[in-house]
C-alpha cells in the first residue's frame, strides 16, 4: 500500500516525558509523523494491538510495524533514517556504550529518584532529595571525564542530550509544585546545569514542550494522590 | 576496529564474580564470538581496587575492560562486544532495524519486569511475594507466546542463540533452584511447552555448558538468601538475652511441624512461643520486642509517631536492600 511507504506514527500522551523523548528525536531528524494522543485511562485499541506487553505509551509505528519503549525507539529511529538528519549516537563502539550507560542510569536511577521526590514529604522525601544530590554528583563527575560537555562523539544533539532534557527539563516545574528549590544544581553539578539550559535552549524543545500551567496542574496531582494514599503515620516535618 | 592486525594481542579482560547471571552473559557472549579474554574475579564483600576504578558509578560486575577503558552493565557489554567484533559470527543481534528494536525491547522486558519480578517472589514474604509470584507468571505468559511467534521456535535470536537468550540465561539454572527453595513451579509442561524445550536446547549449547557455576555452592547460596530474613530473629532473641532452639528446615522437603504452624504462608522464619506460632519476620520481631519487654535494648521506641517511623524504616529498608544481593 503506497500510503504506508515510510508512514510514522506516534502514540503518546502528552505529559510523558518519554513521549517527549521521541518526538524530539523525530524532530531532530526531520522525520514526518502523525501524533496519535491517547487517554491512559481509556487506550485505543491500536494502542494494546501494537504494544500488548506493556500497553504503554510512546509506541512508534513506521510502516505499520511497531516499536516500543523510548529509549528502543530511539536508537530504531537512528538506524532505521541513518542518513537523515543528525545522528543520534556517536558511531565509535566505545562511545556508543557510555551513551547507553549514561542514558540508561539517567532513565532507571534519576528518573525514579526524582519521582520519589515529587511523591513524598519529610524524611522520605529529604532521603530522596540526598540521593538525588549524589547521583548528580556521580553524573557530573562520569560525563566531564569522558568530556561528553561540547564534544559527545562528534553529536551535539543526540540520545543522551534527549534523555537529559526530559529528565531535568522541567526541574524547574516540579519546583514550582514543590514550592521550594530541590536541588543546588548549580553548586553540586555546575556543568551538567549548564549543559542541560544548553540542551533546553535547542529550538526543537520548545516546540514541544507541554503547556506549563497544564504540566503544573499535573504534577500537582499526581503528589496530592501520592500523598493522600500513603502511609498515613509517616511523620512530616 | 572489527578485525585483529597480525601479531596484534586485543587485551580484553573481564571483571566477574563466580556466580552472577549478570556476568554470565558476558562470558557466554565472548565465548561465542570466540574473543579469548581473561578472567579477573571479585569477591563483591572486599572490591578491589580495579572494580572500583573502573565501574565508579554502579561499582558492580561485569565490567569489560578493552584497550584499558571499561564498558558496565551486561547489555551495553553484549552490545559493544557485538559492534566491535561485528566480523565474528554469530551474529547476537539481527541486521534489520526494525528487528534490532524488537529484540531490545525483549531484553529490556527481561531486566526491566521479569527478573525484578521473579526476585520479588524469591525475597519477599506475604502480600508483596504474592504479588512477585503473580507478576512473574504474566511475564513467563508473555515470554512463551513471544517464543512460540518464532517461526523455528529454536531460540529467541532465531536458529542461533542471541542477546534475548543470553539474557535469560538465568531462566536455565537459577529458576529450577528457586523453585525448590520455594516450593512453587514457574515453568510447566501445560503452560509453557516452548520455553522448556529452550531451556534444554539452552543447556545444550557448548559455551552455556562449560561455563555455568558450581551447583552445589549455588544451592547454598541462594538457600542462605532466602532464610535471611531469620537471621533477624536471631539478632533479636539474641540482643535481648533470649534462650531459643533453632530448627533448621529443609525448605525443598518441608517438615510437618512448619507446615502446622505456617499453614499460611509454609515458610521461614516462625517463631513459636509457649506453642503458640508468629510468623512474618517484622511480625516476629514487633512480637519479640512486646512480650520480652523488660528485656532490654527496645527493639522499637515506645513514642507511637516514632515507632511508626521506626516501622516506615523497617519497610523502606526491607525493599531498599532487594537488588542487593542478586547483583552479586
Amino acid at each position: 500500500m503506497a500510503e504506508e511507504e515510510n508512514r510514522v506514527i506516534l502514540h503518546g500522551f502528552w505529559g510523558s516525558p518519554f513521549v517527549k523523548r521521541v518526538e524530539m528525536a523525530l524532530k531532530l531528524k526531520g522525520i514526518p509523523y502523525e501524533y496519535v494522543e491517547e487517554d491512559l485511562r481509556n487506550k485505543s485499541p491500536a494502542l494494546l494491538t501494537h504494544n500488548p506487553v506493556t500497553k504503554k505509551v510512546p509506541v512508534l509505528i513506521h510502516n505499520g510495524k511497531p516499536v516500543s519503549e523510548s529509549l528502543v525507539i530511539i536508537e530504531y529511529i537512528d538506524e532505521a533514517w541513518k542518513t537523515t538528519g543528525p545522528r543520534l549516537l556517536p558511531d565509535d563502539p566505545y562511545k556508543r556504550a557510555r551513551v547507553r550507560f549514561w542514558a540508561d542510569f539517567l532513565h532507571r536511577q534519576v528518573m525514579e529518584a526524582m519521582l520519589v521526590i515529587l511523591k513524598t514529604d519529610g524524611e522520605a522525601q529529604e532521603k530522596a532529595v540526598k540521593e538525588l544530590e549524589e547521583k548528580l554528583v556521580v553524573l557530573e563527575g562520569g560525563l566531564k571525564e569522558e568530556g561528553v560537555f561540547g564534544d559527545n562523539g562528534g553529536i551535539s544533539a543526540g540520545m543522551l542530550e534527549i534523555v537529559m532534557c526530559w529528565c531535568f527539563g522541567a526541574y524547574d516545574l516540579g519546583e514550582e509544585v514543590l514550592g521550594v528549590k530541590i536541588v543546588d544544581w548549580e553548586k553540586k553539578a555546575p556543568l551538567v546545569y549548564s549543559w542541560l539550559q544548553g540542551i533546553r535552549e535547542i529550538p526543537v524543545v520548545q516546540e514541544i514542550a507541554p503547556p506549563k500551567e497544564k504540566m503544573v496542574a499535573t504534577l500537582r496531582f499526581i503528589r496530592q494522590s501520592a500523598l493522600k494514599a500513603s502511609n498515613p503515620t509517616v511523620p512530616s516535618s | 576496529m572489527a578485525a585483529r592486525e597480525p601479531g596484534e594481542e586485543e587485551e580484553v579482560k573481564l571483571i566477574k564474580t563466580w556466580s552472577s547471571p549478570y556476568a554470565l552473559r558476558a562470558v557466554w557472549a565472548l565465548k561465542l564470538k570466540g574473543i579469548p579474554y581473561e578472567s579477573i574475579d571479585e569477591d563483591l564483600t572486599h572490591k578491589s581496587d580495579i572494580l572500583l576504578h573502573h565501574n565508579p558509578v554502579h561499582k558492580k560486575v561485569p565490567v569489560l575492560l578493552h584497550h584499558g577503558r571499561s564498558i558496565c552493565e551486561s547489555l551495553v557489554i553484549i552490545e559493544y562486544i557485538e559492534e566491535t567484533w561485528s566480523h565474528n559470527p554469530p551474529r547476537l543481534l539481527p541486521e534489520d532495524p526494525l528487528q534490532r528494536a524488537e529484540t531490545r525491547f525483549w531484553a529490556k522486558f527481561v531486566d526491566d519486569k521479569a527478573l525484578p519480578s521473579i526476585w520479588q517472589a524469591f525475597s519477599k514474604e506475604g502480600k508483596e511475594q504474592e504479588q512477585g509470584l503473580s507478576e512473574t507468571a504474566e511475564h513467563f505468559r508473555l515470554l512463551e507466546a513471544e517464543l512460540k511467534k518464532k517461526k523455528k521456535r529454536l531460540f529467541f535470536g532465531g536458529e542461533e542463540i542471541g542477546i534475548v537468550d543470553i539474557a535469560l540465561g538465568w531462566v536455565v539454572n537459577l529458576v529450577p533452584l528457586f523453585e525448590r527453595i520455594l516450593g512453587v513451579k514457574f515453568l510447566d509442561e501445560e503452560r509453557h511447552p516452548a520455553l522448556l524445550e529452550w531451556r534444554q536446547r539452552m543447556s545444550d549449547v557448548d559455551v552455556v555448558k562449560e561455563s555455568w557455576p558450581p551447583r552445589d555452592k549455588l544451592v547454598a547460596k541462594w538457600t542462605a538468601i532466602r532464610e535471611r530474613c531469620g537471621l533477624r530473629v536471631i539478632w533479636a532473641l539474641k540482643l535481648k538475652g533470649i534462650p531459643y532452639d533453632s530448627i533448621d528446615e529443609d525448605l525443598a522437603n518441608k517438615s510437618d511441624l512448619l507446615l502446622q504452624y505456617n499453614p499460611v504462608h509454609k515458610k521461614v522464619p516462625v517463631l513459636i512461643h509457649n506453642g503458640k506460632p508468629v510468623c512474618e519476620s517484622l511480625v516476629i520481631l514487633e512480637y519479640i520486642d512486646e512480650a520480652w519487654s523488660q528485656n532490654p535494648p527496645r527493639l522499637l521506641p515506645r513514642d507511637p509517631v516514632q515507632r511508626a517511623s521506626a516501622r516506615f524504616w523497617a519497610k523502606f529498608a526491607d525493599e531498599k536492600v532487594r537488588y542487593l544481593v542478586l547483583l552479586t
